[in-house]
């Protein structure tokens, strides 16, 4: 089970994935420049830390620097989010989910096809 | 068991008495010294209640013991043994009755006495753990409602409010509604719980100043050391007001510190956070956190101290210090019952003998000796811990006695020869007889060094020696000379200024040789005062007096500032220093210069470059540069002394001396200036564009240098400072930036302060340092930026400083010979025989360190270690000349 994370820590998450699961504090800081981010040192170092704590990061000593890695992927991540939504709405039933994304209108005339075909392959 | 609880007992009772001397004297110094002293004092009488630590002579044991004697007399625990003489009315009641039914009150009070350590400990562990558990359950009962703040915004308000007052590692940021005020947990890695996650900015950032604060000064670890001393001390009512009113300081001088560097308008502010923090919920607040809400009277006085609040002056300062030093000896002198006096048999610590040397002192000697054929430089009285490192040799002395001489590797071979051997022992038997009866007699001889001499003519030997530079030696050799001979090289030395020299060798001249007066009259009447004062310092006391009256005469005020010191006339010496300070003084006044508080001032001006200068020689007579000052002045004076001209400096000619200046204070102080001193980099812009980035430089950083900005524009919207990687003109990558805008009506500043971390993600490099105008047009950008080098540069050491394996390698080092260790990021530079008093002026140039030792006396013994950062690349110079040295490697 994945632990809920912040915005802010989903941020630095997605910089770790984007760096194929390894960064150095160095790298998630550049990042975070491009990004546009001017957050503060410890603010990254105290989010850092709570992604470590999660479960979601591992650290380790690259000679004085720190390195992080991602402990789940980014799809381990989504599908796990996915699952939490499932069971907090629809009590796990995915059905209830679709059913409420045609019903306001938030699946396009698109996703429904392709979901349909989906549904067709996979059931068939 | 009894006897510790007995030295307990006499803790708590000398701590009593620093409490107690506290609370009264509070009228006295609550509203002269800072809330800090008034804090941090408090450990003194922590101190007092926890070390057992006293002089035999105090008042504890004076007491203690007076109370122990009487019983002396009893013999000990009544049962066990018989009184030793029976009281009448005793033995009769023995004689009625066969069953002794009488039970001793005294006697009972004594057993209660001799078990109450055993109530004692009990209550206090039980009170122990009583803390502990209650603190335990807390720490649960906050992580239990915690949640995590992930707000950015808030985030980088805390990290910027714990760069602000000097916390460098990250403190976590927690909200717990079930609390009612905000609180620090937490040694190791520290968090702060708010009550709530909805406090407005401003309270936000002023209270979590408050709790970094906390934080930095590890107010925690004073909590929890008040606590173990509550519980010790559980019998003590005075040690429980003491615990309040540490609690109590606590927070005041907490607010003292968080409301430094606010201004007037911020310190309002605080002082509102602290009143809305009042409004809300209660909740027990709990041991050993620290709240920062508080009831009632302690809040009132809170608020009272921040409207009050005013820098302390430096003479405050100086009261404080003064004030901790006489509580100090107040609870030294209190003292602790030590234990039982020490029997009368047991020898009393050895008095001093009538010479007036200290006999556990360790004195050292080394000079150069004349056997012929043989030139011995020689000390004695080394350490048995040193004449381990040397290797040592039995040698048979005249009398037959054998004495056991140390010698140095390099004359280890010398001393196999029978001859050296023959005239050693002939040296060492001579010398034993002279220093016989001295203070300071030969024991533990090392034999520095051996040359044999022969029949060379002593003069030519003791040119030689001058010419290279060998003191001992030439100091051997000068004893030999004639008096012609000796007259002679004195008058070379006079005229060189060679001051080690002439001091050795005046110290040769027998007692009452002519020589030495004769010098002193050339001396004198040449005006140097440098050799006067050598040749002085063999003078007896009736020749000083004769001198001092002719230099009172003549009006020679150098020569009678030293001869007064020479002879201990303090009181004139002052006297004198004081005329000459008023004549001075009024000397200037007539020119429109005056001197208030230390600086000197020009037509109401402050002075920068302050020079007083005889025209014909150039010699200073004063020279004061005050970084503070706006204009530069010189003073001109004939041959006479008397001012010729007082007017302003070229601009050159004041920078020159500047940097001079600077140059000289190095080794005066290798401290590095602290960061709002007069190595920050000032800026002033005039204009700067919407945009644009004003390079200002470029910076080598490395591991624990702080850099600190302040900079505020005068009109625009947005201004960055920053530092980034020379050639990014971009600015890709910003590091230790800070950006601000300007918010309503207030000032446009960015102030902050950034230090290099081992752990920090910006590497050690050259970095550029840049303004940015982020958002449209910039004027009238002012302030300072200062880079301090916060790692160690150069400093001196001693020989227990050393790592073990540097001291290891250093093992077989030769005399006087220069010497580099590399070892873990520093080069540790060794001369042993180093006899002089020394400065260094360590300099960092393109290849590495250079450093400078410059010799200022000569010494009887002495040895120089310093360490520099780095591995390699070290230049090394001696009076400026660059020293050949021997690179030594750990662990070979």
């Amino acid at each position: 089970m994945i632990q809920q994370i912040s915005d802010s820590e989903l941020e630095l998450m997605r910089i770790v994935w984007a760096r194929g699961g390894t960064a150095l504090y160095a790298h998630i800081m550049e990042d975070l420049e491009k990004a546009g981010r001017t957050w503060q040192k410890n603010t990254v170092i105290t989010l850092l830390s709570r992604l470590v704590e999660k479960g979601l990061l591992r650290t380790s000593k690259l000679g004085r620097r720190n390195q992080y890695t991602a402990l789940a992927t980014e799809a381990d991540y989504q599908a796990a989010q996915a699952q939490t939504l499932l069971n907090k709405l629809y009590e796990g039933s995915a059905k209830g989910l679709v059913s409420t994304l045609i019903e306001r209108e938030l699946l396009s005339a698109a996703d429904y096809e392709e979901l349909r075909s989906f549904w067709r392959d996979g059931g068939t | 068991m009894s006897e510790l609880f007995k030295g307990f007992l006499s803790l708590s009772l000398s701590g009593s008495l620093v409490i107690a001397a506290l609370l009264l004297c509070r009228p006295l110094y609550r509203e002269r010294v800072s809330r800090r002293w008034q804090y941090y004092i408090w450990l003194v009488a922590v101190a007092r209640l926890l070390l057992p630590l006293a002089p035999e002579a105090s008042l504890m044991n004076a007491l203690f013991r007076q109370a122990e004697e009487p019983q002396a007399s009893y013999s000990g625990i009544p049962g066990e043994h018989a009184p030793v003489l029976p009281s009448p009315s005793a033995a009769e009641e023995d004689h009625k009755s066969p069953v002794p039914a009488r039970v001793d009150p005294a006697a009972l009070v004594r057993a209660a006495a001799e078990r109450a350590w055993v109530v004692w400990l009990a209550v206090a562990a039980l009170l122990a753990i009583r803390k502990i558990t209650l603190y335990q359950s807390f720490v649960k009962y906050i992580r239990a409602g915690r949640e995590e703040v992930s707000d950015v915004a808030r985030l980088d308000a805390l990290a910027r409010a714990g760069e602000a007052v000097g916390v460098k590692r990250p403190v976590e940021l927690y909200v717990n509604r079930l609390i009612s005020s905000p609180l620090l947990l937490g040694f190791f890695r520290p968090c702060i719980v708010l009550p709530g996650g909805d406090l407005p900015e401003e309270d936000f950032r002023y209270t979590v100043r408050h709790e970094l604060i906390h934080c930095r000064r590890r107010d925690m670890l004073y909590k929890w050391l008040v606590q173990a001393t509550v519980c010790l001390h559980w019998f003590n009512p005075l040690v429980w007001r003491m615990e309040r009113e540490i609690s109590r300081a606590c927070e005041l001088s907490c607010d003292e510190a968080a409301l430094e560097g606010l201004d007037g308008r911020e310190r309002r502010a605080y002082g509102d956070t602290l009143l809305r923090a009042m409004e809300g919920g209660t909740y027990q607040d709990s041991l050993a956190s620290l709240p920062l809400r508080e009831r009632g009277k302690l809040l009132k006085e809170r608020l009272k101290a921040i409207m009050e609040y005013r820098t302390r002056s430096r003479w405050m300062t100086a009261l404080s210090a003064v004030l901790a030093a006489v509580v100090l000896m107040g609870a030294a002198a209190a003292g602790a019952y030590t234990g039982a006096a020490p029997a009368r048999a047991e020898p009393q610590r050895v008095k001093t003998e009538g010479k007036g040397e200290p006999s556990m002192s360790l004195r050292y000697t080394q000079e150069g000796y004349c056997q012929p054929p043989y030139l011995f430089e020689l000390g004695w009285n080394i350490s048995g811990k040193a004449g381990r490192y040397y290797t040592d040799q039995e040698i048979t002395l005249s009398d037959g006695t054998a004495m056991t001489v140390y010698c140095t590797d390099e004359c280890g071979a010398d001393l196999k020869d029978l001859k050296t051997v023959r005239a050693l022992a002939e040296l060492l038997s001579r010398l034993r007889q002279e220093t016989r009866d001295t203070a300071f007699p030969l024991t533990m001889p090392l034999v520095v060094s051996v040359q044999k001499v022969g029949d060379a003519d002593p003069a030519e030997l003791a040119a030689r020696y001058y010419q290279e530079g060998a003191l001992p030696q030439f100091g051997a050799v000068f004893a030999q000379l004639t008096e012609d001979q000796q007259r002679t090289l004195l008058t070379e030395l006079c005229e060189d200024g060679s001051s080690a020299f002439l001091s050795t060798a005046v110290n040769k001249l027998e007692e009452n040789s002519p020589l030495i007066e004769q010098y002193a009259e050339k001396t004198y009447d040449e005006g140097d005062i440098a050799a006067f004062s050598i040749l002085a310092g063999r003078m007896s006391r009736e020749a000083l007096e004769d001198w001092t009256d002719r230099a009172e005469t003549d009006g020679r005020t150098a020569f009678r500032s030293v001869l007064y010191s020479m002879t201990d006339q303090v009181r004139e010496l002052e006297d004198m220093k004081a005329a000459l300070d008023r004549a001075q003084a009024e000397e200037y006044a007539a020119h429109g210069l005056v001197k208030r508080s230390g600086a000197y001032y020009y037509k109401d001006q402050p002075v920068r470059v302050f020079m007083d200068q005889r025209q014909d020689d150039q010699s200073f007579r004063t020279l004061d540069v005050n970084p503070r000052g706006a204009v530069d002045v010189e003073v001109v004076r004939d041959g006479d002394d008397q001012i010729l001209s007082v007017g302003l400096m070229s601009q050159e000619a004041a920078a020159e001396l500047l940097e001079d200046w600077d140059d000289d204070d190095d080794w005066d102080e290798p401290e590095p200036l602290s960061a709002d001193e007069e190595n920050a980099l000032p800026v002033e812009i005039d204009s700067v564009k919407g945009g644009e980035i004003v390079w200002l430089g470029e910076y080598q950083l490395s591991c624990g240098d702080q850099v600190n900005y302040d900079l505020s524009a005068d009109a625009g919207r947005g201004l960055e400072v920053g530092f980034a990687k020379p050639g990014d003109t971009s600015l890709n990558i910003r590091y230790f930036s800070v950006s601000n805008r300007r918010q309503g009506s207030e000032d446009l500043r960015c102030a902050s302060s950034f230090t290099m971390e081992e752990s920090s993600p910006v590497e050690p490099g050259r970095y550029a340092l840049y303004v940015r105008a982020t958002d449209g047009p910039l004027t009238d950008v002012t302030g300072k930026i200062a880079v301090t080098s916060g790692g160690e540069g150069v400093v001196s050491l001693t020989v227990e400083d050393l790592p073990e394996a540097v001291r290891e390698a250093m093992r077989g080092c030769g005399i006087r010979e220069w010497y580099v260790i590399p070892y873990d990021g520093r080069q540790y530079i060794s001369c042993s025989g180093f006899a002089w008093s020394f400065g260094y002026q360590p300099a960092l140039t393109e290849e590495g360190w250079r450093v400078n030792v410059v010799r200022f006396q000569k010494k009887d013994q002495g040895r120089l270690l310093l360490s520099a950062p780095g591995e390699e690349g070290l230049e090394l110079c001696l009076d400026g000349e660059p020293v050949a040295y021997t690179v030594l490697t750990c662990g070979q």
